[in-house]
């Protein structure tokens, strides 16, 4: 679905990322995990098509195609979808009517029909559910005065609605209580199926006590140091990332 | 000529004892010396530092004033549903039989100013809330307004729909020079909801008013200035308000468009517990200028300020907000709050934002803020992010920008009329960029 190829990345003349390879397929649960400052937010953020990265080299293909030629916009309506690590309030536009549009240009993009505002309601009233929402919700400007849970039960709830083909979810366990962050980790668990693929990055390995990932990777510096699976997660939180920091000067000293 | 020396020219020669001279004629006398000794306001003055009334003085205009032509060829008014609707334009007649129907509809007295000199409420009013000797402009509106209503509602009259005056500036072909007048009450436990608008028009004019109004103990009022302009206008309003014990007054001014457009508005909360709520919203582009002068006077313990101007500029345009909060001595739990936020959409508009609080008394809570910026590139992003083209997604931040003050607004009828005039405003600078 997504190959990224020896991703390197500056931003304000500063390298963040130094060669990220990483190849995700559908269905694909990938962890990203690493300290702060390692690049995580930086290879969200350049997948996503935020300005002010200049790609130094290497290439990222989604379905075939030259993602990084892509505008944001054009990115989202060909199934891409980032949850913001900070989502951005909007003062004066409603939540209902940002995702409406959100859906519509989407929808139309793909040469589908725009949802009218009732059609919009009753498919809009089933998502709220699910991620523990009520209608009210709908009427207040896109994350404005929203608490740290509610900010990302949006995201979730944005994501169960545009029905994006890979997520890449920024950061989504942070500032969540442990309700809330069984809410958002069942609205992931429920979203999963064998042709989405999820690009999750974390801190810590909370959340993944809810999620069945498939992969686990540390990035440290700029670049995958380690991979492995569920258990590399455990350790990590075990050892903490000075041990992977001596394992890879062990490696590099070879 | 300038237009300066041609208004100092033109009331020098006006006839003591043509009609409209003989009504209100002390005022009339004293406002005329005092212009002629002043002339008109330069930049070296505080309160016109920053507005440029230049392109103003450079025009030659005629004057309304006692002249007897026809009035076709309106612009066409701003259309508001379910309200009762008057009109104040150059030469035309007040009709009676009009006034009469107002009276019958609205419960409301109302006359026209120049013939309700002997009005009880006009001799006590007249000139009280708004002094003729303010400035220069207010000077010139009392040496020569010669239109005008006096409006009275009654105590405990709640007069069922806003009541609309649609106000015109221009004639065909010529360029003019307008002072028209307002004097306006609303008794004891009252309520009402005045509206002023005043259209677009391609031709240039000069339109300098004068309202005034007296709020009694527990009204309630709403009032709203909607200036449509064009790029040849020069509007000036003066607007006071005194407010009596536990009145209301929700006050918004919108201005899109005008080459000279200055607004001043004065509220004075006198009576205990008074509150006001001040919105403003200015939309400009081309070489637009417009200019919001306020200054609320807290006079008395327990009253409530709010005031949130907005404005949005593209072009050249220029914008000016000038907000003085005075809280008095005797005016203690004061609450008072002014924010001033400005959207500049292209590097060569201009914002001079001047936000201040003067305050005499110990217990009190007032804040004050304002800001000037371009379009957050992090919330532009978030909205593309989610499929939506850059265009749109900068036309959902500015809309959403000044949704905060139509949304303010309580009547539905001028509500959409705000809306479209946003939408239209940004269809035309947003396409201009692109």
């Amino acid at each position: 679905m997504i190959i990224i190829t020896n991703l390197s990345a500056k931003i304000e003349g500063k390298t963040i990322l130094k060669g990220i390879n990483l190849s995700v397929k559908p269905g694909e649960l990938h962890v990203i995990m690493g300290p702060n400052g390692a690049g995580k937010s930086t290879l969200a953020n350049i997948l996503s098509g935020k300005p002010g990265y200049e790609v130094l080299e290497g290439s990222v293909r989604y379905q075939g195609k030259n993602l990084l030629s892509m505008p944001p916009e054009i990115r989202a309506c060909e199934g891409i979808f980032m949850s913001f690590q900070y989502p951005i309030a909007i003062p004066g536009v409603s939540n209902i009517y940002f995702l409406k549009a959100s859906v519509n240009a989407i929808r139309k993009y793909r040469g589908l029909p725009e949802l009218d505002a009732i059609d919009f309601m009753k498919m809009i009233r089933e998502k709220l559910a699910e991620v523990n929402l009520d209608d009210s919700f709908m009427k207040r400007p896109v994350n404005e005065g929203f608490s740290g849970g509610e900010k990302k039960r949006n995201e979730i709830l944005q994501m169960i609605t545009i029905q994006p083909i890979l997520s890449i979810l920024d950061e989504t366990d942070s500032g969540l209580d442990i309700d809330a962050l069984r809410i958002v980790a069942d609205g992931i668990n429920n979203f999963r199926s064998p042709d989405r693929a999820f690009i999750l990055i974390t801190h810590y390995q909370r959340m993944l006590e809810y999620l069945e990932p498939d992969y686990i990777h540390i990035l440290l510096d700029g670049k995958i140091v380690m991979s492995g699976n569920k258990r590399l997660a455990l350790e990590l939180e075990a050892r903490g990332y000075q041990w992977v920091k001596d394992q890879n000067r062990q490696v590099a000293e070879v | 000529m300038n237009a300066v020396q041609k208004t100092i020219d033109f009331i020098q020669e006006i006839s003591a004892d043509s009609p409209i001279m003989s009504t209100f004629a002390d005022h009339r006398k004293a406002s005329r010396r005092l212009l002629i000794r002043h002339g008109f306001p330069t930049h070296k003055d505080e309160a016109w530092r920053f507005t440029n009334i230049q392109p103003l003085i450079n025009q030659e205009y005629d004057f309304s004033f006692g002249n007897e032509a026809g009035s076709e060829h309106m612009p066409a008014p701003v259309v508001l549903e379910n309200v009762h609707h008057l009109s104040l334009h150059p030469h035309g007649k007040i009709d009676q039989t009009s006034l009469s129907e107002f009276t019958r509809l609205t419960g409301c007295f109302i006359q026209d100013i120049l013939g309700a000199e002997q009005n009880e409420q006009v001799k006590t009013l007249f000139s009280t809330i708004i002094r003729d000797s303010e400035n220069s402009f207010t000077a010139l509106n009392a040496t020569l307004f010669d239109r005008g209503y006096v409006i009275v509602v009654p105590d405990n009259i709640h007069v069922d729909k806003p009541i609309h005056i649609q106000i015109d500036h221009t004639l065909e072909d010529r360029t003019l020079n307008t002072n028209s007048r307002l004097l306006m009450v609303l008794g004891k436990n009252a309520q009402c909801t005045l509206i002023l608008s005043s259209s677009k028009a391609e031709g240039s004019s000069f339109s300098n008013m004068v309202t005034e109004i007296q709020l009694e103990d527990n009204c309630r009022m709403d009032y709203y200035l909607l200036q449509f302009s064009g790029q040849h206008a020069h509007h000036m309003t003066h607007t006071g308000v005194f407010m009596k014990k536990n009145a209301r007054l929700a006050a918004h001014h919108f201005s899109t468009g005008g080459r000279t457009i200055r607004n001043d508005l004065t509220v004075n909360l006198f009576g205990q517990g008074a509150g006001c709520s001040l919105r403003g919203l200015i939309l400009g582009k081309n070489t637009d200028q417009i200019d919001n002068h306020t200054l609320i006077n807290h006079l008395s313990p327990n009253c409530v300020s709010t005031e949130v101007f907005k404005g949005i500029l593209a072009d050249r345009s220029h914008g000016i907000f000038n907000g003085l909060v005075t809280v008095f001595p005797e005016a203690q739990l004061t609450s008072a709050t002014q924010k001033n936020h400005t959207l500049l959409l292209s590097r060569d508009a201009m914002m001079n934002s001047n936000p201040q609080l003067q305050i005499n008394a110990d217990n009190v809570k007032c804040s004050h803020g304002s800001s000037t910026g371009e379009l957050d590139e992090d919330a532009e992003f978030y909205i593309r992010s989610r499929g939506i083209n850059e265009e749109m997604a900068k036309f959902m931040l500015i809309q959403g920008f000044a949704r905060e003050i139509t949304n303010s607004v309580s009547n539905s009828s001028v509500k959409d009329v705000l809306q479209s005039a946003v939408d239209q405003y940004l269809n035309e600078v947003t396409k201009a960029k692109g």
